[in-house]
């Protein structure tokens, strides 16, 4: 998994609400080490959510220009990473709809969940948007957004402007789904696992 | 799955229940062997989803958004430019209209024909006010925008 750095405090460095607060008074050194510190993380989110690498790209690219305008919003009531997360799936679900207005991307239609293709060492672990890849972008949000980057439903809520109810009751179908999944693959290895051992 | 409690086992999970909810729930769990089930399933799918990796970006891409503030900032500025001038125009409008309908001669209901009305309702020989003058140009302006648009098939 990529993890932003340990705490900067601890090294010295800058923190996260000190970067911030310089790049939204214009210090191009802050707002930079502020991507570099996050954007590895906050794109393997957008991937896991947007599902291929051009929207991810430009999920992140918009949420820091986002929050280098909004700056003064960020009230300290979460990590800065989780308000760039929640700028993030923002951004991500406004360029979906900006998308859409103009053509329909499909899906990916296959997934390593349900072609395992050759059968992976068993503690093997899984790129979690492939891992997703079968969701659909309203489970995915909540999936990610909860458990990944361990988020409210609360906080999910107002980033996804749906209402709390809708968070948990999709978080409980996604699960459902994600785990149904599960389920065939590990079937599924198992049953090669047998066709091997004959 | 049978018992009807199942559904709450993943808000439980979350710790998204008031506190005398969770207890309820707690109790629950102490004899219900399928909601104990459910609870691991979930908490086992959490640590799956935790442990997956993430995608990396390329470093050309982590560079090009660190590089990217003044663009922002350009941007920020060029945006709250055009929201001014469209505010400023829309209150200039709003200000022509209401002054003409002032003289009883024009009514909000007439907006398109505002400028045609007001220019020929000015008493002989009287200039309108300035503000009067830039609604009217800007009022024509959208109006023609407008019948422009009407032309299309």
């Amino acid at each position: 998994m990529v993890d932003s750095p340990a705490t900067p405090d601890a090294a010295g460095e800058p923190a996260d609400a000190e970067l911030l607060a310089r790049a939204r008074r214009g210090d191009e050194r802050a707002f930079a080490a502020l991507v570099r510190r996050h954007g590895r993380y906050l794109y393997g989110v957008a991937r896991a959510i947007v599902q291929n690498d051009h929207d991810a790209e430009d999920a992140v690219q918009e949420a820091f220009a986002a929050a280098a305008a909004a700056g003064a919003s960020y009230r300290g009531e979460s990590s800065v990473r989780t308000w760039l997360v929640a700028i993030l799936a923002r951004q991500a679900a406004l360029l979906r709809r900006k998308r859409a207005r103009w053509w329909r991307r499909p899906e990916p239609e296959t997934s390593a969940l349900l072609d395992p293709g050759p059968v992976p060492a068993s503690d093997a672990r899984l790129d979690l948007a492939t891992m997703l890849a079968r969701l659909s972008v309203e489970h995915r949000e909540v999936i990610v957004l909860r458990e990944l980057e361990g988020m409210s439903y609360e906080q999910i809520a107002a980033a996804l402007h749906v209402p709390r109810g809708t968070v948990e009751s999709r978080l409980h179908r996604a699960r459902e789904h994600l785990r149904g999944l599960f389920a065939e693959r590990d079937d599924d290895k198992t049953n090669d696992h047998k066709r091997n051992e004959r | 799955m049978n018992c009807p409690r199942s559904n709450l086992i993943s808000t439980y999970h979350d710790g998204e229940f008031s506190p005398s909810q969770a207890a309820e729930l707690r109790a629950h769990l102490d004899e219900c062997a399928e909601c104990r089930e459910e609870l691991e399933q979930v908490s086992q799918l959490s640590r799956r989803i935790r442990e997956a990796t993430l995608a990396e970006p390329s470093a050309e891409a982590v560079e090009h958004w660190a590089g990217e503030l003044s663009i922002v900032q350009d941007r920020g500025v060029r945006r709250l430019a055009s929201w001014m001038t469209a505010a400023a125009a829309t209150i200039m409008v709003a200000v022509g209209l209401f002054t003409l309908a002032d003289d009883g001669t024009s009514t909000a209901a007439s907006i398109e024909l505002a400028p045609v009305d007001a220019v020929a309702l000015l008493p002989d020989g009287e200039s309108a006010p300035p503000t009067v003058v830039a609604a009217e140009w800007m009022a024509t302006d959208l109006a023609g925008g407008l019948a422009d648009a009407r032309r299309w098939p």
